[in-house]
């Protein structure tokens, strides 16, 4: 066997050595039969003609020999893919559109795909990654909620479907370092968290059962490979020393494995810390023993032979009993389950149909580019018939032929494939650099892996061949005669028909593709004119957690006032406040509410409204207008009387009647027992969560009464905000030097990030429709050319009898223009079809916007008229001299 | 280029392999040994001789080195291999029953 392999490789690469070989033997086998004849007494000549004659065809059995080689196959791909490379340096401008659009095609589609990869398809690197499941209560109306840690403490323990479940909590910490606080993130985990995901510590060890028990017991920490290298330098000797985390010793015991982010895809934790730390790790809240403090999330393993469906009926069951055991707060809720890995159900939907929007695209833009690559091919057949046909009558099956042409087309496609993978890599590098202006460690690891690499290259294949195919066939049909005998007049009319189909199939596609992203940036637009509820200009934000220093609430108020009353006399500064949330961010806080004098709901019935803390002056400093009633002041302190204000949406949902009957209500935030807060103030309504929202109630507490460790500072200035920061900074300096300052951002940089999503995908959209648009026009040219090309003595004739240019460029447009309303209309009709795929990726325009419909319309209209003029202008420069002449 | 395969393929296989079988020699040396056996019935055509040795060569049953020929010139010899000399076995056998077979089909009366 080997012996057979070392042959065949040995004429594969030692061709030249094996022929001569050949050679040589043959020649002696001939002297041998030349001396013999010469022996029966032939004359020298005589023998050898003899000897010549009985030898037959010498090329014909040295090529049986070479067959005997076994490497027959191997050989005529390499000669065709020498060939094919000839060919394509011989026609460059050929081969370098037909390469670019599939360099562009494949490129994108791999950069999308690797982001599909990551989303959906890349396991997590624990163990078993499949049996892991994402399990949130549901309340009544679908809003997802999260497990309390008491609920948490049921569900593990009196579930039989689990092998195991723990609860992890995104944690915000202080890392004191080298004489600096820096703020970074971890999870708050239950310690089991380790076990349950079969996660094995790559130094040191993860944590105990016994670390996980009681309050405040174990300060312990296993940090991330990344924290391991990037803070500490790799030091091996890290596993067993304190770290400061929010004025704390905690012990690291362990460094988790490389590669190992935790469970959510978009989200590096660098530290985790077990539950039983909380109070450490979220100072100033104590919720370990409160069944009404739903914020964890769980994470189960499934049993062995237990699917999800199976599972979410048994927790339900669970579910209930726990209802009725704790009617109060889990009265009514329900639980689903979710592949983990997008952090919330509430972005799992958007991001997993904005990623499939992706995909098509980008398969749409490819298989445009695949269009003009057949279509390139379909002409270049036409101009190849006669080497073929001569090919075919010499004797060459078609099927030889067609592996040719086939190995020309799939070259073709794989050096487009090979750039589009560079290209690809380039763009998922931009991608890994970019941060979005949030402060949340959201990182995207995209990553081309062999799943992205087999991606490409299949695609790469595949276009090759099956586009490749067609021409190919269409190429090789033996119609010799006509080929043969030079009659250039007659261009195949199948053939033209074929390519004009293509043609106005790329039209369709790429009317499909730019209605979807006009559609998209019409919706950015819409949403970039609405306002949201505050003065987003000359204002400016940081954060500081003086919890994080261990200050108590005496101290923290302490601090604000000092702070707030020293900032606020700074020149420049028009106004400043506090709040613990500002409008537009990603995490916010709800609670229950109680109107007092109604009667009490229970469970998940109970009406919550979101809710914030704020200082005096917010509501100046943020610019949002009080329909009634007035600010928070100095009067309002914590021994005085309880205040809120609500907004208008609260008014109307919970208060019915008129806006002033509400001042002076009482609602409760801690059930029907109280305590009461009396409405002082109503505030207009405002975008809360995201910009697209629907109105929803809201609820502010002063933070004189309602304390908040974490504050984040609105400074409205008087002129460039960017200006102020020093001076801020500064003053918060004086107050404490150490204490850290973060996410620094002016309000309009932070309005930005309510746009991002809409914005990423107005670009991508938009970049992937024009790169569509592109294409179609190189489609579009490149067929009109071709057919001016053969009509060019049709052309000659008519200008001979008398054809004004105006004529002949009617001629040649009408032409094209005619392939566009017929790709235009099938387009629309898609479009009209496939509308309500992206709807929900719009806000505020329809999936059907006439005016958006109507403008791509018109824009591929003129695109095409254009790529249509070129050639028409060439065919009005026909001679017609020449062209009769030349016949 | 596909060959017809028929008995005169397997019988030459057969044939070239039972010569080598009587010791190593070049290839038109194997013609000359095949037609003096033969007594002059079986004329070996060149044109199927040399791809033949290749294709035995490829199956491994035989193998090839350069040597001298009795008048000093370089010349290619071929060696029957130890699964070559199973494999005349073999095709001996086949031979046989086959050849015995058709004796058989022609004395029938």
């Amino acid at each position: 066997m080997i012996g057979r392999w070392s042959r065949s490789l040995r004429a594969l690469f030692k061709k030249q050595a094996v022929e001569e070989e050949l050679d040589e033997e043959l020649r002696f086998h001939l002297d041998k039969e030349i001396e013999e004849n010469m022996r029966r007494g032939m004359t020298a000549e005589e023998a050898r003609r003899e000897a010549l004659k009985d030898f037959g065809g010498v090329e014909r059995f040295k090529e049986e020999c070479r067959d005997q080689r076994g490497v027959r196959f191997v050989e005529e791909l390499w000669q065709d893919a020498r060939f094919g490379l000839r060919r394509m340096l011989k026609t460059p401008a050929f081969s370098i559109i037909a390469i670019l659009s599939l360099a562009l095609g494949i490129g994108a589609n791999t950069a999308i795909f690797s982001l599909v990869n990551t989303i959906l398809l890349r396991p997590l690197p624990v163990a078993y990654p499949e049996q892991l499941i994402s399990i949130y209560p549901v309340a009544q109306g679908e809003s997802v909620q999260a497990f309390s840690y008491p609920d948490y403490k049921d569900f593990r323990d009196r579930n039989e479907v689990l092998s195991g479940i723990y609860v992890q909590r995104f944690a915000p910490l202080s890392l004191s370092h080298d004489g600096n606080n820096e703020r970074i993130w971890g999870y708050l985990v239950s310690g089991n968290y380790f076990d349950v995901l079969g996660v094995k510590a790559s130094r040191g060890r993860t944590f105990s059962p016994e670390e996980d028990r009681t309050p405040l017991s174990h300060p312990v920490a296993v940090v991330s490979h990344g924290c391991w290298q990037r803070r500490f330098g790799s030091d091996p000797s890290l596993v067993g020393r304190n770290i400061i985390l929010n004025g704390h010793s905690f012990t690291v015991v362990g460094v988790a494995p490389e590669g190992f982010n935790g469970t959510e895809i978009a989200y590096t934790p660098e530290v985790w810390v077990p539950m039983m730390m909380q109070e450490w790790v979220e100072p100033g809240n104590k919720w370990l023993e409160r069944r009404e403090t739903q914020n964890l999330f769980a994470i189960g393993r499934l049993k062995p032979g237990v699917s999800p469906a199976q599972a979410e009926a048994s927790l339900n069951i669970l579910s209930e009993q726990l209802g009725r055991e704790y009617p109060q707060t889990n009265e009514g809720q329900t639980i689903i389950l979710t592949p983990p890995g997008l952090i919330h159900p509430m972005l799992r939907g958007p991001v997993l149909s904005f990623t499939w929007v992706l995909m098509a695209t980008v398969a749409l833009v490819l298989l445009i580019a695949c269009t003009n690559l057949a279509n390139l091919l379909l002409a270049r057949a036409t101009e190849r018939r006669r080497e073929i046909a001569v090919r075919l009558a010499l004797g060459a099956t078609r099927a030889r032929l067609l592996r040719q042409l086939l190995t020309e087309n799939v070259l073709l496609s794989v050096v487009g494939g090979t750039l589009g993978f560079l290209l690809a890599v380039w763009l998922v590098n931009l991608v890994k650099a970019f941060r979005p202006p949030i402060d949340f460690p959201l990182t995207i690891n995209l990553e081309l892996d062999e799943r992205v690499f087999a991606f490409t290259l299949l695609a790469s294949l595949l276009t090759g061949l099956f586009f490749g195919l067609m021409p190919a066939l269409q190429a090789t049909r033996p119609d010799l005669i006509p080929a043969l005998k030079d009659s250039t007049s007659q261009g195949g009319f199948r053939r033209s028909r074929l390519r004009s189909a293509l043609v106005v199939a790329q039209i369709a596609l790429s009317l499909v593709l730019l209605i979807a992203a006009g559609l998209v940036v019409r919706t950015l637009q819409h949403l970039q004119t609405m306002s949201p509820g505050f003065e987003p200009e000359n204002a400016l934000t940081m954060t500081v957690d003086v919890g994080l220093q261990g200050y108590d609430k005496a101290r923290g108020r302490q601090f604000y006032r000092q702070l707030v009353e020293r900032a606020s006399s700074l020149p420049g500064v028009q106004s400043m406040s506090l709040a613990d949330f500002i409008p537009l961010s990603l995490n916010y806080n709800s609670t229950s509410i109680h109107v007092e004098g109604q009667p009490p709901a229970r469970g998940a019935n109970v009406p919550t409204a979101m809710n914030s803390s704020v200082w005096q002056d917010y509501f100046k400093t943020m610019g949002i207008v009080l329909v009634a009633g007035r600010e928070f002041n100095e009067q309002d302190t914590e021994e005085g009387q309880r205040v809120a204000i609500v907004n208008e949406t609260f008014v109307r949902r919970f208060l019915p009647g008129p806006v002033e009957n509400a001042l002076g209500r009482r609602v409760s935030a801690g059930g029907s027992k109280g305590p009461f807060m009396q409405i002082v103030g109503v505030a207009r309504d405002g975008k809360y969560f995201s910009i697209g929202e629907d109105p929803r109630p809201f609820i502010y507490f002063p933070m004189t009464q309602v304390y908040a460790s974490q504050a984040i500072l609105l400074v409205r200035t008087t002129s460039d905000p960017k200006a102020m920061l020093p001076l801020i900074r500064g003053e918060i300096q004086r107050l404490d030097n150490s204490l850290p300052v973060f996410d620094v951002k002016t309000m309009t940089e932070h309005m930005a990030l309510s746009l991002f999503p809409a914005r990423v995908a107005a670009t991508l959209l938009g970049c992937f429709g024009l790169l569509a648009l592109l294409l179609a026009a190189i489609g579009v040219y490149g067929v009109m050319s071709y057919s001016v090309a053969q009509r060019t003595r049709e052309i000659g004739i008519r200008i001979a009898l008398g054809a004004q240019s105006r004529d002949v460029l009617k001629l040649v447009v009408r032409q094209g223009m005619t392939l566009a309303t017929l790709g235009l209309v099938i387009g629309l009709l898609a479009s009209l079809a496939l509308g309500r795929l992206i709807s929900s990726l719009l806000y505020g325009v329809s999936a059907t916007d006439v005016v958006t419909f109507l403008a791509i319309s018109l824009l591929l209209t003129i695109v095409v008229l254009l790529a249509c003029y070129l050639p028409a202008r060439r065919a009005t420069k026909v001679d017609p001299i020449v062209t009769l002449r030349y016949e | 280029m596909v060959k017809p395969i028929d008995l005169l393929q397997g019988t030459l296989d057969l044939l070239i392999l039972k010569t080598l079988a009587l010791g190593a020699t070049h290839g038109w040396d194997i013609s000359q040994r095949i037609q003096q056996m033969s007594r002059d019935v079986l004329r070996i055509n060149q044109g199927s001789l040399y791809p033949a040795l290749h294709r035995l060569e490829q199956q491994g049953w035989i193998t090839s080195e350069w040597g001298s020929s009795d008048n000093n010139r370089r010349a290619k010899f071929y060696k029957l291999t130890a699964k070559g000399r199973r494999q005349l076995a073999e095709e001996r056998e086949l031979w046989e029953r086959l050849s015995a077979a058709i004796n058989l089909v022609l004395q029938a009366t």
